[in-house]
């Protein structure tokens, strides 16, 4: 009797997917006893919405179809999906909406699409409407990269153009389960035409497909705080299906900074933002292009850092990104700092002015040597230290006396003298901590 | 057969291995054969490699009479089909291939060439066919009864004539989800295989007209059983057509067909008096007109689904449970989607003595109340409701409560 009144509610079910082929959204619908001789699927306005008496009677029923599915015949050979395509179709599609992080149910939805009885595309549609109920649903989200993997393979093995490979970055060890997956990488040459400024490239990918995985990041990450998987995953986009594209890269970067201006504490944000910040250093330095292009978006990251802690005080997860953006200013400049050969007379007198930021020097002096270090064209000696080995001599003076420790430690200092927020002073000064931490570190290596 | 598991000497072993083989010795091929018999292919495979005269026995033809490779599917190459055909020679009566999606017409025409004996043969879902096949079978094919060509879409007009040629005795024919075909082939088709008793031409959505049917009616009056699920270009012609020529119908299945309406059901009542099963869903035009034309020509009806027949009232079902169908023939009922059926057609159908599943499914208008009553006249039946009670299921005590009629609790 249950299984009857069960398979009736599935295939109410995929009567309202087919009449109903733009649903985008799914809900239950909180009624615990069923009132009424009438179905508990409701679909109005492209959202569909389960009745929660029935959710009881179907998952059973369809988890025990998805696991029967897997098991051997009586002879003990594995059951083939294409069998009942349709009937496991229905099955995995109510499982997956009650319980999103069925990975059986998942991988059978893969066999389909590998014997084609369900479209990739389909599919896809499928996880995102999984997520709106699901959002930090880890497996849905392995499952759309799979997918998407599918999809990157017909269309690169239809195509001619060589694309850029995908660099090695943050996402990889994070992204688990991946490993485990089939659909073999197609290993592409490395590009070295990548598309400048000027010349603009076509994009190496479906833009469309681009936009949509998109927008079901930025849902995801919406209706769930600091989702951690949803941004990993539009790393893992930005990385395979755009091929760090610097157009994409930068819009990115733009429409992030709107999305962290109003979560101020989503850490994930955050760190994709780093990501960003790293694929584009990496472009940027293939392109000799690090101090014309990249230090100005460092520059403006760390007016909106500013902006934002002054202006919301509090928050943790700023302070960490400052010093991540610290980093990469200070690994830049370095870039042309460090002179290439080993000239005993510079290093010494580098470590001399170590040293004098070791102790105690008044913060003018300190300005002084700093500025003189760059600014001072005529003390030649110093000077020649700094272009020794190095084609690009010229540090524009503008960018090494923005943000330097000394200005940092200065900032921090400025916060916990105007904050009122007990908080916020803790966090600036372990910032300042940390600051101090990287001066020590200099010293010791050089000593 | 002689398998315990105690531990014997060596002597002991080999007195017993010689034992075994006696056995096998004394017992007669004939019994050998006949216990084969019952093998599926697989196991018989594997006896055929357990010894010599065991071979021999194995692939003896007569058990090889009928050959089921539905769980190969895939796996099944051309090659496979070909040996098969050479080892079971005139043998071979029964062939399922269903599924097996790489099966071509090459190797069914080694087949066909092969099996001249062949009776039943499915190749529901062999993708890859196409009117060669069908030649083949034509050709070399002549005692083929029964046909399973569902979904093998590249199938034309022209295997049918071919089959229309050949296959004079042919009585069950599947063309589902054939869409290439068009009445030129259901024509000939009428024309050569008079002995059709079943017809399934579901999901032939656009090119199964009523002019087909004409010619089905007109050829195959022997037709018990037709499909034509899903062929929304049907009207009424086709039902008067059916009336016309085939008295024999007892199972029609019209779902889908939505152009339908109560005249043509009164001419195909009229005279089909031996209808048993009709499924009418989605036939969306049809009303209580309709029911009393059935209740009073066809008292065989057992399983009538009129789900999604939203005009069907209450004055329907008392027609139909009146009718000379109702007290003892009636099966099943499916009513599910008709907004219209309310409590009163419950009663009506508390006569039915026979029916054993009613479906209600989204008829908004029912009640706990209406239904309880059903099932206290009728206890062995089923109701299909959303709100229905569930069965619990049965518990561990063997059931502690028992209830009588009027003290039903739901």
């Amino acid at each position: 009797m249950a299984h009857e009144l069960a398979h009736r509610i599935l295939s109410d079910l995929s009567t309202a997917f087919q009449r109903h082929p733009n649903i985008d959204e799914v809900g239950f619908i909180c009624c615990p006893t069923c009132q009424h001789n009438r179905s508990p699927v409701v679909v109005e306005n492209n959202k569909l919405g389960i009745e929660t008496w029935c959710l009881e009677l179907i998952f059973p029923y369809a988890h025990d179809k998805v696991l029967r599915a897997r098991g051997r015949d009586d002879r003990g050979r594995k059951i083939k999906v294409s069998r009942s395509a349709r009937s496991l179709l229905e099955a995995t599609r109510a499982v997956l909406l009650v319980q999103a992080d069925c990975l059986t149910a998942w991988n059978i939805r893969k066999e389909l699409v590998e014997a084609e009885d369900l479209k990739c595309t389909q599919d896809l549609k499928f996880a995102a409407l999984v997520l709106t109920k699901h959002p930090k649903s880890s497996e849905t989200f392995a499952h759309r990269r799979w997918l998407l993997k599918q999809i990157i393979q017909k269309t690169t093995s239809t195509s001619v153009q060589p694309s850029p490979i995908a660099q090695a970055s943050h996402t990889n060890g994070l992204v688990a389960g991946d490993q485990a997956s089939s659909g073999a990488a197609v290993e592409q040459p490395l590009n070295t035409q990548h598309g400048t400024k000027a010349g603009g490239t076509k994009l190496p990918c479906d833009e469309k497909l681009l936009e949509t995985e998109l927008t079901v990041c930025q849902s995801s990450a919406e209706r769930y705080p600091s989702n951690y998987y949803a941004w990993t995953h539009r790393a893992w986009v930005v990385e395979n299906v755009a091929r760090c594209h610097y157009k994409i890269l930068m819009k990115e970067l733009c429409d992030n900074r709107h999305w962290i201006s109003r979560h101020i504490s989503d850490h994930s944000g955050l760190q994709y933002r780093q990501f960003l910040l790293t694929q584009l250093a990496t472009h940027f330095r293939l392109e000799d292009a690090l101090q014309d292009e990249f230090l100005p978006v460092l520059t403006a990251e760390f007016e909106l850092l500013t902006d934002l802690i002054t202006a919301f005080p509090g928050h943790e997860a700023l302070w960490y990104h400052r010093r991540y953006v610290f980093q990469q200013w200070e690994s830049v400049l370095s870039m042309f700092k460090c002179p290439k050969s080993d000239n005993s007379a510079s290093s010494k007198n580098h470590t001399h002015l170590q040293q004098q930021h070791c102790s105690e020097v008044p913060v003018e002096l300190y300005t002084h040597s700093a500025s003189s270090f760059s600014r001072d064209r005529d003390d030649s000696k110093l000077h020649a230290a700094v272009v020794q080995g190095n084609k690009k001599a010229k540090v524009d003076s503008t960018y090494t006396e923005h943000h330097t420790i000394q200005t940092e430690l200065e900032f921090c200092r400025n916060i916990m003298a105007t904050s009122q927020d007990g908080w916020q002073v803790r966090l600036a000064g372990s910032y300042q901590h940390w600051l101090q931490q990287r001066i020590l570190g200099q010293d010791n290596k050089l000593l | 057969m002689m398998m315990n598991g105690s531990v014997r000497s060596r002597s002991e072993v080999s007195e017993y291995m010689e034992e075994e083989s006696l056995i096998c010795k004394r017992l007669p091929k004939e019994l050998i054969l006949r216990i084969f018999s019952h093998l599926d292919v697989v196991s018989l495979c594997r006896c055929g490699q357990v010894s010599k005269a065991w071979n021999i026995l194995a692939l003896d033809g007569s058990n090889w009479q009928r050959v089921d490779l539905f769980d190969f599917q895939v796996d099944i190459e051309s090659s496979v089909v070909e040996h098969l055909s050479r080892r079971c020679g005139g043998f071979l009566r029964q062939l399922s291939l269903r599924g097996c999606q790489s099966v071509q017409d090459r190797a069914l025409e080694i087949f066909a060439q092969n099996c001249r004996n062949i009776e039943s043969l499915c190749l529901a879902g062999c993708k890859k066919i196409t009117n060669g096949t069908c030649n083949s079978l034509g050709k070399f094919s002549h005692k083929l009864l029964w046909l399973d060509l569902g979904s093998c879409s590249l199938i034309t007009d022209n295997a049918l004539k071919a089959l229309s040629d050949g296959c004079p005795l042919l009585e069950y024919l599947s063309i589902a989800w054939c869409d290439q075909i068009t009445e030129n082939g259901i024509e000939a088709l009428a024309r050569g295989c008079n002995k059709l008793q079943v017809l399934i031409a579901k999901g032939c959505i656009l090119n199964i007209t009523d002019d087909g049917i004409r010619h089905i009616s007109s050829g195959c009056h022997l037709l018990e059983s037709l499909c034509v699920s899903g062929c929304t270009h049907l009207t009424d012609g086709t039902l008067v057509a059916l009336g016309a020529g085939c008295y024999q119908l007892r199972t029609l299945e019209l779902a889908g067909c939505s152009q339908f309406t109560d005249n043509g059901f009164m001419v195909l009542a009229r005279n089909c008096h031996h209808l048993e099963r009709m499924d009418l869903e989605e036939c969306v035009l049809i009303t209580d007109a309709t029911l009393g034309h059935l209740a009073a020509h066809c008292p065989w009806l057992s399983k009538l689904s009129l789900s999604h027949c939203e005009l069907i009232t209450d004055e329907g079902i008392r027609q139909l449970g009146t009718g000379a169908c109702a007290p003892e023939h009636l099966e099943v009922l499916e009513l599910d989607n008709c907004p219209l059926i309310t409590d009163a057609s419950l009663e009506h159908l508390m006569g039915c003595q026979s029916l054993e599943r009613i479906e209600l499914y989204d008829c908004q208008l029912i009640t706990r109340a209406g239904i309880r009553r059903l099932r206290a006249q009728l206890p062995n039946i089923k109701v299909h409701a959303y709100f229905a009670p569930v069965t619990p299921p049965p518990s561990v005590g063997g059931g502690r409560q028992r209830y009588c009629r009027c003290c039903v609790i739901l």
